[in-house]
């Protein structure tokens, strides 16, 4: 005897219930790639300028002064990166239950 | 896009996906639709459960790579299905081939011992068919995909699909027929 979608429910109950999540879901969320997000590359470029700053920049040729300036920048630059970072994130709408 | 238009909620949880990256999002579609998967899987590897997951997690992390191009036609399981059997197909390909010996002398869930017998009855029967004959047994058996569902996940001509399914049901009611009538030990 066969159902309405054509299954056999004696076939169908021999396969037994679904396995609980058990942790599986965990195990593939631990996974995942890191989540891809253009403002935080942006701010890990501009900390990364800033800590390089002092050696990229030949103090003789910039002059003694400017370096620590270039650092100031490049920080104040970080800085606005991580304050558009966590708009960003705090702008994702809130998710659905099921 | 349109994604999982029989499903709203698969279909708000993909866009999440897609369009920001939503990692509470995936998570919500790994939950809902684990179990499916992994049950799939399990009846495909003949009793080793831990290869079965091994091959979900695949599953989901190559769903991951490659949701932008799930184009809402059917449902999202069947497309994780799909993902599911090909990996099992390329796995199957790597390793050598299965013998009688190699199979579980029973599945792992001891709960239920009439129940477990049944089930290792169901294994043996799935390990004697073709890689895409077992699978469409279980798509249209076991989760309950239409004929046209199976084609696609299996990536079939419908009317092959429907011999294959046709031709599995007979062997397993054969099958069950012959064990319910051996005497019992």
């Amino acid at each position: 005897m066969t159902s309405e979608n054509g299954t056999d429910p004696t076939i169908a109950a021999l396969f037994g219930a679904p396995p609980p999540d058990g942790g599986f879901s965990a195990r593939v969320m631990a996974r995942l790639p890191q989540r891809r997000n253009p403002w935080r590359r942006l701010w890990l470029a501009a900390v990364a300028f800033a800590g390089a700053a002092p050696t990229l920049l030949p103090s003789a040729a910039a002059g003694a002064q400017s370096t620590p300036a270039v650092s100031a920048a490049a920080l104040a630059l970080a800085a606005l990166m991580a304050l558009v970072w966590l708009a960003a994130e705090a702008a994702t709408p809130a998710l659905p239950q099921s | 896009m349109s994604a999982g238009a029989d499903d709203p909620l698969d279909a708000e949880w993909i866009s999440r996906v897609v369009v920001h990256d939503d990692h509470a999002a995936f998570a919500c579609l790994v939950r809902r639709h684990q179990g499916s998967v992994r049950h799939f899987l399990r009846r495909l590897v003949n009793g080793d459960w831990a290869r079965a997951d091994d091959l979900a997690q695949e599953t989901f992390l190559r769903a991951y790579r490659h949701l932008h191009r799930f184009d809402g036609r059917g449902r999202f399981i069947g497309w994780l299905l799909r993902i599911a059997f090909q990996i099992h197909l390329g796995e199957q390909r790597r390793r050598a081939p299965l013998t009688g010996n190699d199979m579980a002398d029973e599945p792992a869930d001891g709960n239920n011992p009439e129940h477990a017998a049944e089930l290792a009855g169901i294994e043996r029967q799935l390990a004697r068919m073709r890689p895409e004959e077992a699978a469409a047994v279980v798509l249209h058996f076991q989760h309950g995909l239409s004929h046209a569902e199976v084609a696609q996940a299996l990536e079939l001509p419908l009317g092959t699909a429907k011999s294959l399914i046709t031709r599995a049901r007979a062997k397993l009611v054969r099958s069950e027929h012959r064990q319910n009538e051996e005497p019992e030990k």
